[in-house]
């Protein structure tokens, strides 16, 4: 059983992804062995208003219900945003999406505390996206810089009770994220793009199993690119259950599907 | 067989025993057969003539701790041509190593180049040069496709691998794609899916090598791009090893 807690389905305006399209999604998890995935909408990270694309989701995924942990994509610096809030609950949303360099906000915003306070009271866990792609790599008219996750430790303190997932991070390339991660039992990182050569078998003593999910970014990303990183690290039998898919039920609920 | 192309060991400079030791479990696990090491301990963008010397033995060293799995490039720079193609000598032509790795120092298309070019071409191993086009800008020397493009177009009896696919790899795959004297390794960027199937498309798969980049990136997350293409069996054969084999000569 594996739980893939970062995905998306959808429209992306930059370039043609394959397998973006729910069945063939389905299909690409299916030939993998992914049991679940965690998916928002690519459409969201770039509408100014994401509820259409909330919406969109849910319609799209609705014939493979038990497969997707489908994501709302909030954005708490866009008008009246506690409505696509509402909305997302009573349409049965899992969790919440954050893109807050593209929806143009800091973690240290006030709209953040907002969102969190929010997220504590219905029990959602709320992932954000570090990056969509490499900066080098962006639109030269449209490049977005990461967000600055340097408030993440605070903020992991501060809302204790709510799950925390940082999606596209390479942690280790900054000391005050390693410290939130090993320090605060709430926040989590997903492995798509961590790179070095058996950077996971390094990653695990340094932050804590319990921290650390199996994500791939797919169908952004290859999603064998995430699964070989399984294989080129040496894991215990318990560290990779834990990673493949028992810290991820444990972030988004027990709701997900028995192991099989 | 898997044979990964682009490989930079770290570590210290008299410990390249342990640099090479701490890699190859790693490669095992993923079946990976053969490495092509190529720069120094330490990455050095503007080496002078000694450093191209010294990084080329480090080199030199890693393929004798384990002959049957290493192979390696000669560090040539445009900036030192007489010790560039004194090293190749010693090297390529009297010694272990398969080709030679070009990198930032300057552009290649600079006329600098052309002396390593076309003693590549005698010698009858590629280069492997290091190419990106990035929207938050180039570092002055560093190589764009086009660059490349200029320089194989003036050695057409040379082979030539473009690192990275050009790092903006659909611009840069497009830009050769008639050039039939430059392959493409598919390394050093994010897992992008599709990047493997568009060389394949525009390149044809006897063009396109994988690479990793390691040991700054992972080698799984780069193989990753290869299995997980959709591209046929055989040619996902050629871009794992067998046009390694055939454009280094291993
Ligand atoms: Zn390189």
């Amino acid at each position: 059983m594996i739980v893939d807690c970062n995905a998306h389905l959808g429209h992306w305006p930059f370039r043609d992804i394959a397998n973006s399209a729910p069945e063939q999604f389905i299909a690409l998890m299916d030939s993998r062995g992914i049991t679940q995935a965690a998916v928002a909408t690519f459409q969201s990270v770039v509408y100014a208003d994401v509820h259409p694309a909330n919406c969109w989701l849910m319609e799209a995924i609705a014939p493979f219900a038990e497969r997707f942990l489908p994501q709302a994509t909030i954005n708490p610096a866009f008008p009246a945003w506690e409505r696509d809030l509402e909305t997302a609950i009573a349409a049965g949303f899992r969790g919440l999406r954050l893109y807050p360099n593209y929806h143009g906000y800091e973690l240290s915003d006030d709209c953040m505390h907002d969102l969190l306070d929010a997220a504590g009271e219905n029990r959602l866990p709320v992932t954000i996206h570090q990056r969509m792609f490499d900066e080098r790599r962006h639109h030269p008219r449209c490049i977005v810089p990461a967000v600055e996750l340097s408030a993440i430790g605070e903020l992991a303190t501060q809302y204790h009770d709510v799950s925390l997932l940082l999606c596209n991070c390479r942690p280790y390339q900054s000391e005050p994220i390693m410290e939130a991660l090993s320090a605060c039992a709430n926040l989590h990182v997903d492995i798509s793009v961590l790179e070095g050569v058996g950077r996971l078998e390094t990653l695990i003593p340094q932050i804590g199993v319990h921290s650390i999910v199996f994500g791939s970014h797919a169908p952004y990303q290859y999603l064998d690119a995430a699964l070989l990183k399984l294989r080129e690290s040496c894991l215990s039998q318990t560290d990779m259950d834990a990673i493949v898919y028992g810290n991820a039920q444990r972030l988004f609920g027990s709701q997900t599907s028995e192991p099989v | 067989m898997i044979v990964d192309c682009h490989i930079h060991l770290y570590g210290e400079p008299d410990a390249v025993a342990a640099s090479v030791e701490r890699l190859l479990p790693y490669a095992d696990r993923l079946d990976i057969a053969k490495l092509i090491v190529s720069l120094g301990h330490a990455l050095c963008p503007k080496p002078d003539a000694a450093r191209i010397a010294t990084d080329t033995e480090y080199v030199v060293r890693a393929v004798e701790c384990a002959p049957d799995r290493l192979e390696g490039l000669v560090y040539a720079s445009p900036n030192h041509v007489d010790m560039s193609l004194k090293l190749m000598e010693r090297h390529i032509a009297s010694g272990p190593l398969k080709g030679v790795k070009l990198w930032i120092c300057r552009k290649c298309s600079d006329p600098a180049c052309d002396p390593i070019a076309a003693y590549a071409g005698e010698l009858g191993v590629p280069i492997l040069v290091h190419t990106w086009m990035k929207s938050t800008g180039n570092s002055p020397g560093e190589s764009t496709s086009y660059d490349l493009l200029e320089l194989a177009t003036r050695h057409p009896q040379t082979a030539f691998v473009m690192a990275h696919s050009g790092g903006d790899w659909e611009r840069g795959l497009r830009t050769v794609a008639d050039q039939t004297n430059i392959c493409a390794d598919i390394c050093g960027g994010d897992p992008e899916a599709g990047q493997t199937e568009y060389g394949v498309q525009w390149l044809g798969a006897e063009r396109v090598l994988y690479g990793s980049d390691a040991t700054g990136r992972s080698l799984a997350s780069q193989l990753g791009k290869v299995i997980g293409a959709s591209i046929s069996d055989e040619d996902r054969r050629l871009v794992l090893g067998e046009n390694a084999v055939r454009v280094f000569g291993l």
